[in-house]
């Protein structure tokens, strides 16, 4: 009966068969997502995308921040060599870039730029780029210099160069200058320790009174809470002055305050007491110097 | 009358190979995103992590004002997520950085996905992997990791933490 029915009619059997080759070359034909990416293309732009984006964030952010770091330690361990020494620098500038560059003052190695030196912050970065995105990076850094464009902040530049290399790219940076500032509020000044051969230490504390403010009031807050102020016309030193004594006006950047009178004359008779009972002569004289 | 009998079989069977075959079209596509989404996930949390600073999140927990802020263990608002996980990896905090990760990728991270975060190679989140985390990453078929460096200062520039290398992984 079905032989019958289907006997003489072709057609579906075409039919049929047409279907299957297009159902067949649509299957065979239809795009595959992941074989249209070219892996190598892929990985290649990937790469490249990643180490641009990691030499840009050393360059703008990294070197700052590791600067900033290495040289607000470094001013730390110049007044700490100064003060176990009690005697001022002689040059500023070269004792500054010796500790942030090798992490040694008078070629002395100080505790404080132990794993803070500029050196030991590069070489860090250098490996971490190694071990995470397979780049070598080799820097070379030379010129430390620290100056004064506001009172209440130290500029601090160097130079940088760097490669970053891939197998499949190379980044040059030459010449590049590195700019930090820090800021001076809470650290020691050196005028103060050295000269009362640390008895009096004094951290630099900015007053809240701006100049056309000043009264009766103002000013024995400022001798209470040792604030420091800087007025245009300044006859006092800067910050980085202080580390030299020399106490010469600061064409820019004069910062002065007072002692407290109070807090110097305690510390002074229990530095009699010490000096009259025991025998400490080289910070007694500085001392009864001051 | 024999006519339409055909012709209505002949319809029925051509549908079926239609439907068929455009099932098999389809689910040749469905499955593919799985592995693309995996990627893409590690990547877009990496991004957000290292993009998206704390004054900027609203969260209950480690947004300012939040549990942490308020306990003190989150002190600046201006660190990105990733560079205040960073800051408890490097202050020795990895249980604060473990629930700070869990909290922030929660919208992130689809259910049927899994998550690993490593910091200079030793995984933050989740806290031990258990076999069965084992098995589901060892089984999986594409594993692309999300790489990024992470450093930052604590304090008025007395402290660089890192760098880092930071991994987030995301499987299915």
């Amino acid at each position: 009966m079905a032989v019958k029915l289907i006997k003489g009619k072709k057609a579906i059997f075409f039919t049929l068969i047409a279907i299957s080759l297009v159902a067949a070359m649509a299957l065979l034909y239809t795009p595959n997502p992941a074989a249209e990416i070219n892996p190598g293309r892929f990985g290649t732009e990937a790469r490249v995308k990643s180490t641009n984006a990691l030499v840009a964030d050393i360059k703008e952010t990294y070197l700052e921040s590791a600067l900033k770091v290495s040289s607000h330690k470094a001013m730390i361990a110049l007044t700490e060599h100064m003060k176990s020494n009690n005697q001022f620098l002689a040059d500023f500038q070269g004792s500054f870039s010796e500790a942030v560059m090798m992490g040694t003052i008078d070629g002395q190695p100080s505790s404080t730029m132990r794993g803070n030196t500029m050196p030991e912050w590069l070489e860090r970065i250098s490996n971490v780029s190694r071990g995470t995105f397979n780049v070598e990076i080799n820097f070379t850094a030379h010129n430390v210099k620290a100056y004064h464009a506001e009172p209440w902040k130290v500029d601090v530049q160097l130079n940088v160069s760097f490669s970053a290399s891939t197998e499949t790219a190379v980044w040059n940076m030459t010449e590049h200058i590195a700019a930090a500032q820090i800021s001076i509020e809470g650290l020691e000044d050196p005028y103060y320790s050295v000269n009362t051969a640390g008895l009096y230490i004094k951290k630099v504390n900015r007053t809240n009174t701006t100049s056309a403010k000043w009264d009766a009031s103002s000013v024995q807050n400022h001798l209470k809470w040792e604030t420091y102020v800087h007025f245009p016309d300044s006859k006092a030193p800067s910050f980085i002055m202080r580390f030299e004594n020399r106490s010469m006006n600061s064409s820019c950047c004069g910062i002065e305050g007072l002692a407290n009178p109070q807090k110097l004359q305690t510390r002074w008779k229990a530095m009699q007491i010490t000096c009259f009972s025991t025998t400490h002569g080289r910070e007694c004289a500085a001392a009864f110097t001051m | 009358m024999k006519k339409g009998y055909f012709f209505t079989l002949d319809a029925m069977i051509s549908m079926g190979i239609l439907v068929l075959g455009s099932m098999l079209i389809f689910s040749a596509y469905t499955r593919l995103p799985s592995q693309t989404q995996a990627s893409e996930l590690a990547q877009g949390t990496m991004e957000f992590l290292s993009s998206t600073k704390i004054k900027d999140l609203n969260n209950e927990y480690v947004g300012i004002g939040g549990i942490l802020w308020n306990a003190g263990n989150i002190t600046n608002g201006d660190n990105t997520l990733l560079q205040q996980m960073g800051q408890f990896y490097y202050e020795g905090n990895t249980g604060n950085a473990r629930v700070f990760l869990q909290n922030v990728t929660v919208p992130l991270i689809p259910g049927q996905f899994r998550l690993e975060f490593w910091i200079d190679s030793r995984m933050v989140y989740p806290k031990e992997a258990d076999r069965q985390h084992n098995a589901s990453k060892n089984s999986t078929t594409i594993l692309i990791p999300s790489k990024k460096i992470v450093y930052g200062t604590i304090g008025e520039s007395a402290e660089l933490f890192g760098p880092y290398e930071a991994e987030a992984l995301v499987w299915q």
